[in-house]
């Protein structure tokens, strides 16, 4: 009796395995997180997102920066752990930057899929194939490069009193709200908002300007990103620079940097070096 | 001055690199829900702008709802009748309102029962126009819109009274027409066809 249902259920089982791919389950995927220039089959051991096994897929003098996951996106409404994945993504960046030298990196969750006919890593050889040479490219004009975020930042109360003081208007303006009656002072304080922001706005514009082409010959190339809004109060946003320059080479941007950062009311943050995110 | 990495201040700087930037592959190879790539969802939550967010479809629930909500409680008043007032019809429509303002075409819902004709706004529950049929002298189709006056679609046009004119517009004229002299008709008034037409500085009829 026993014998006779264990050979039912192998009978069952057959047409079912035959129905799924052979090598892999098909709804794997492998998380990319960056391709690297050398073709070397290295294990970074379990140091990817949520501690999975990191490795690599050759293709020619290229290979792939991957682990082996489910086919569906990481996501989680908890903004520390979704942090927790993205700093683990650029951990696992900059250790295959640092074994390859030159890494192009991918955005957070970039996860290759199985299809009926082709497993995963198959897929992302066959894309390494494909785009190989645009991917060269790429390669060429990273080579021994990094990327440095440069933002500078202003203190709109300290430029708002340097602006009264050095504009002849404004500072008219400023001076006859105190002989005036307090109705129409607050007209004229409406009027000095007005005229006070319209100012920094054109300044605004000038230093950016000013900085820009100071900051410009030290670096191969520039990107101009969106200004966000700064963390302190007080302080605003002037530019959101990303610069590719010589690995080791930040030194004369970080010497115009400090003149800048230097001056009353301006501050600079400098950080880098970054796998070159922004120049791929 | 030095690159600083490791510190709390460039955490932010960082996480929009590896957030927003980075390769980006063609779509048919990587993991998406409807041909759009997920990117750290939620995190983009916390961290982008409206833009962003609209443009990877995380407001689109929030969206849908706000539709849903919309297209429940769109129109949802219906205009109040009168105890046992039947609605022979009911089309959506406009009267061209010279009162108010500026003179502009209102729209709203014609209401026709067998004792008046009324358009009714749905969102505000306000009633755009009304003439008891008895009113009614005469209705016309007018064909011959100049450009400046609304346009190249024709025009009822119902004469209330002396020389007042209510110009009405719906895209179910004929249906409306007819049921107008239906009703006209079973109150014994014969409408005439002949509706004069006043010059355009000519007092027209308004709510």
């Amino acid at each position: 009796m026993k014998i006779s249902m264990k050979k039912k259920a192998d009978v069952d089982s057959k047409p079912h395995r035959e129905r799924s791919s052979p090598e892999t389950e098909p709804d794997e995927g492998r998380y990319l997180y960056c391709i690297a220039e050398g073709n070397i089959a290295v294990n970074f051991g379990k140091s990817g997102l949520q501690g999975e096994e990191v490795y690599t897929i050759p293709y020619k003098d290229l290979c792939a920066v991957v682990h082996t996951c489910p086919s569906k996106p990481y996501q989680s409404n908890d903004q520390a752990s979704v942090q927790a994945w993205v700093l683990a993504h650029q951990k696992v960046v900059d250790k295959a930057w640092d074994v390859f030298g030159t890494v192009i990196p991918m955005g957070f969750d970039t996860i290759i899929r199985g299809d009926v006919d082709a497993d995963p890593e198959k897929n992302m050889k066959n894309w390494l194939r494909e785009d190989y040479a645009p991917l060269k490219a790429k390669m060429k004009a990273i080579r021994g490069r990094a990327e440095y975020g440069v933002q500078v930042f202003w203190d709109s109360e300290i430029m708002a009193q340097k602006m009264t003081e050095e504009s002849a208007e404004i500072k008219k303006l400023r001076d006859e709200i105190r002989s005036k009656p307090r109705g129409i002072a607050y007209m004229y304080r409406q009027k000095l908002e007005n005229l006070l922001t319209k100012e920094m706005e054109i300044q605004a514009d000038r230093y950016f300007q000013t900085f820009y082409e100071k900051i410009k010959p030290h670096a191969a190339e520039l990107h101009i990103e969106k200004t966000k809004k700064a963390e302190n109060q007080s302080m605003r946003m002037l530019m959101n620079l990303s610069c590719l320059l010589a690995k080791d080479g930040s030194e004369e941007l970080g010497d115009e940097l400090e003149k800048i950062d230097s001056l009353k009311g301006f501050s600079v943050r400098f950080t880098g070096p970054w796998p070159p995110y922004s120049f791929v | 001055m030095e690159p600083q990495r490791d510190t709390h201040a460039t955490l932010v700087d960082l996480l929009d690199r590896v957030l927003d930037r980075g390769l980006v592959i063609h779509a048919d190879l990587i993991v998406s829900v409807a041909g759009i790539p997920l990117i750290g969802v939620n995190l983009r939550a916390a961290l982008a702008g409206m833009e962003t967010m609209l443009q990877y479809g995380i407001m689109q629930a929030w969206d849908e709802r706000t539709r849903a909500w919309e297209q429940q409680h769109r129109d949802r008043q219906e205009a109040a009748l009168l105890q046992g007032e039947e609605v022979i019809l009911k089309v959506p429509g406009a009267c061209y309102a010279t009162e108010g303002m500026f003179a502009a075409w209102r729209y709203g819902r014609f209401y026709l029962t067998p004792k008046r004709l009324c358009l009714h706004h749905g969102g505000f529950d306000e009633v755009l126009f009304e003439a008891p049929l008895d009113h009614i002298k005469g209705m016309m189709i007018h064909e011959n819109i100049s450009e400046a006056e609304g346009g190249d679609q024709p025009e009822l046009w119902l004469l209330l009274g002396e020389e007042k004119i209510a110009r009405l517009k719906t895209s179910d004229l004929d249906p409306l027409r007819q049921a107008i002299d239906k009703c006209t008709g079973d109150l014994g008034i014969h409408l005439t066809e002949e509706v004069y037409v006043p010059p355009s500085d000519a007092p027209m009829v308004t709510p």
